[in-house]
């Protein structure tokens, strides 16, 4: 319901006003074996098809993928504070996108735009950096840091070292600064079906791949040793949540930028909201509730200083900051 | 973000890079807009004044308040590509010692590679020894006040006037009043002449400027919105955000107002292209009737002498045959 009523209001609400009875009669009239007058000219029907409602589409998957992949790190890594940025998805996003722009070759290479190429290797790159360092260190160190806290150690560190690296060229190239800032904030206001043709097999990919192993996340709440006990193969487990859940990140970060919060806060909405907190109820709730949260949190970014645009990631901070610690007090970080 | 000013100041500097970035790859695209009205050849230079005629010191009152210029200034260090154009508009370009990065116009200006009007050196200022420094942001001028160098801002002109202003201001400093007096007459007779020719009509042609392609634009209080306005056409833009300064519009909206003639202030054919396939604007009557036009971007992003240009090029391309 919430989602419908979210996809309903950013269809509706936009710069342009486009009229209630046009934008809903001109999305029946494409349904099959309906056929309504829509009264929208040509023009309005454009901004509605081509321009806003791609946009709905991308917030609905975006936030769906990182919010279900937020969900799934928090339970392969045990940890309340793990979002989908954990081992470094966003710092090597950054900085294969910094690199594209510092050296000016957005412009596109062969069939591919090279920005978010570059962003989706990036972010991959860092998680697979820390994925094999992490196991390295869990495996060699016997009775040492188990392994979910070694993996997020590793994390840790690659993503300072992609950040660092990503100043540097940030700083090298001084006058392009600006422009990524704005990519790091994050938006979904580039718009257009190319977009989403992009994103939604691997939203698609991540979303079940998660949800397949959404039992195996509730065995895996009572740690490593004991869900081995009980039959789990926690290693395999989580490499394969790890590997959905970033294949979902790396491509929602290559098409949208850096939008932060949106992994921590919803699933943990969805856990006080239901009071549950078995993985089986939140992963799909998180799915559903990520992407009514991102397409509304869009259309705060687009209407609340219209008709500039506030970067849609400093809406989802601004919400999701004061939601966190409200949490950190309710909750505390176990 | 930052704020006031520098908000406003922001895009037009994106604007700028931009240009700067796509200009050097796209000569063939962009429209050449030079030497069709020769503002500031040396011919039109040298017939309004070649002598020095102001008197020293000078207090001149710029945007940074009143600044002391005790002797005619002959190593400025020009941070700024609009106020190197109106030196040499004045007939004052052999008092320049160094010009920024960015000032390409006239092509015999002392450009050096290690000046930067946007990330400015005050090391790299001072190596030069300058006697007054041109700057367009106030970025640098506590730094070189406290080197007792003066310092003249000027900030991007709001309209025609603030050009004008500015260019008297530079006469002033460089001691070439009577130039500068000629020049603002000069660039004021040639736009009432090219105003006179633009046809009357009922109803203006809505016409769509873009400074770079995250849709920043034009509104009524800026000196471009007052050229377009010049020309007898409506800005899309001219009230949002106010009605002032440089500000965002949303990609909706421009297909909502359909304009007849989009502009670029940036880019070349690429990005002529690129706009032209934007999800959507296949129903802008612009892109239907390939109305879209890349201007040169240093002219469509400068306030000096040839903003004169930017109006003709304007007319020209709206109103053939005028």
């Amino acid at each position: 319901m919430v989602l419908v009523a979210a996809i309903l209001a950013g269809v509706l609400i936009g710069p342009v006003d486009l009229g209630a009875r046009g934008v809903v009669g001109e999305l029946l009239d494409r349904l099959p074996l309906i056929s309504v007058d829509s009264g929208l000219d040509e023009r309005s029907a454009a901004i509605l098809w081509q321009i806003r409602l791609p946009r709905v589409v991308l917030g609905l998957l975006v936030g769906a993928t990182l919010s279900i992949a937020g969900g799934a790190y928090q339970g392969v890594f045990r940890n309340p504070l793990a979002d989908p940025y954990l081992l470094g998805a966003a710092a090597g996003a950054g900085l294969g996108a910094t690199i594209v722009i510092a050296s000016d070759l957005g412009g596109g290479w062969g069939p591919f735009d090279l920005l978010p190429a570059m962003a989706f290797v990036g972010a991959l790159v860092a998680v697979g950096f820390a994925y094999v360092v992490g196991r390295a260190n869990a495996d060699r160190a016997e009775g040492g840091p188990a392994a979910a806290t070694s993996l997020v150690l590793a994390g840790v560190a690659v993503a300072s070292l992609f950040t660092a690296v990503q100043t540097f060229v940030q700083q090298r190239d001084r006058d392009t600064v600006q422009e990524v800032y704005s990519w790091i904030l994050g938006r979904l206001s580039t718009g257009g079906w190319g977009e989403v043709r992009l994103l939604a097999p691997f939203t698609v990919v991540a979303a079940a791949g998660i949800l397949a192993h959404r039992r195996s996340l509730d065995v895996l709440a009572v740690g490593d040793e004991e869900a081995a006990t009980l039959g789990l193969r926690v290693d395999r487990t989580r490499l394969w949540v790890v590997v959905a859940a970033s294949l979902g990140t790396a491509a929602a970060v290559s098409v949208s930028g850096l939008i932060g919060f949106v992994g921590i806060i919803v699933p943990h909405s969805m856990r006080l909201l239901t009071g549950r907190s078995s993985f089986r109820v939140v992963l799909p709730l998180a799915l559903l509730g990520g992407a009514a949260f991102l397409v509304l949190t869009d259309l705060a970014a687009r209407t609340v200083m219209e008709p500039a645009e506030i970067p849609i990631g400093v809406v989802t901070a601004v919400v999701g900051a004061p939601f966190f610690l409200f949490l950190l007090t309710r909750r505390p970080a176990s | 973000m930052r704020r006031s000013r520098t908000l406003i100041l922001a895009p037009l500097l994106v604007g700028l890079l931009l240009a700067a970035a796509c200009g050097d790859d796209d000569e063939g695209g962009s429209i050449p807009m030079t030497g069709n009205r020769p503002t500031t050849t040396a011919a039109d230079a040298e017939a309004a004044s070649t002598a020095a005629d102001g008197t020293f010191p000078v207090t001149v009152d710029a945007a940074n308040g009143s600044v002391e210029i005790a002797e005619q200034p002959h190593s400025i260090v020009s941070l700024s590509p609009t106020a190197t154009e109106m030196i040499y508009g004045i007939d004052a370009g052999e008092q320049l010692i160094a010009v920024d990065n960015q000032s390409d116009y006239p092509t015999n200006a002392p450009i050096k590679d290690d000046l930067s009007g946007y990330q400015p050196n005050v090391e790299a200022i001072t190596k030069y020894d300058p006697d007054l420094v041109l700057v367009e942001s106030d970025t640098v001028i506590d730094e070189l006040k406290a080197l007792n160098i003066p310092v003249i801002e000027l900030p991007t002109a709001g309209t025609l006037d603030d050009s004008y202003k500015q260019i008297q201001q530079l006469g002033q400093a460089t001691g070439r009043v009577t130039a500068a007096s000629d020049l603002v007459s000069k660039m004021q007779t040639d736009v009432q002449d090219l105003v006179a020719t633009v046809p009357q009509t009922f109803a203006p042609v809505p016409v769509y400027h873009e400074i770079d392609d995250t849709g920043y634009t034009i509104t009524a209080g800026t000196f471009l919105g007052q050229i377009y306005q010049m020309a007898g056409l409506a800005n899309i833009a001219a009230s949002i955000g106010g009605g002032e300064g440089y500000q965002q519009i949303s990609p909706e909206q421009v297909i909502a107002d359909n304009p007849q003639w989009i502009f670029l202030a940036y880019g070349g054919d690429p990005e002529v292209a690129a706009v032209k396939a934007r999800p959507g604007w296949n129903q802008i009557a612009a892109v239907q009737q390939n109305h879209v036009v890349a201007l040169d971007p240093a002219i469509a992003s400068r306030w000096g002498p040839r903003t004169v240009d930017l109006l003709e090029k304007i007319i020209e391309t709206t109103a053939p045959g005028h």
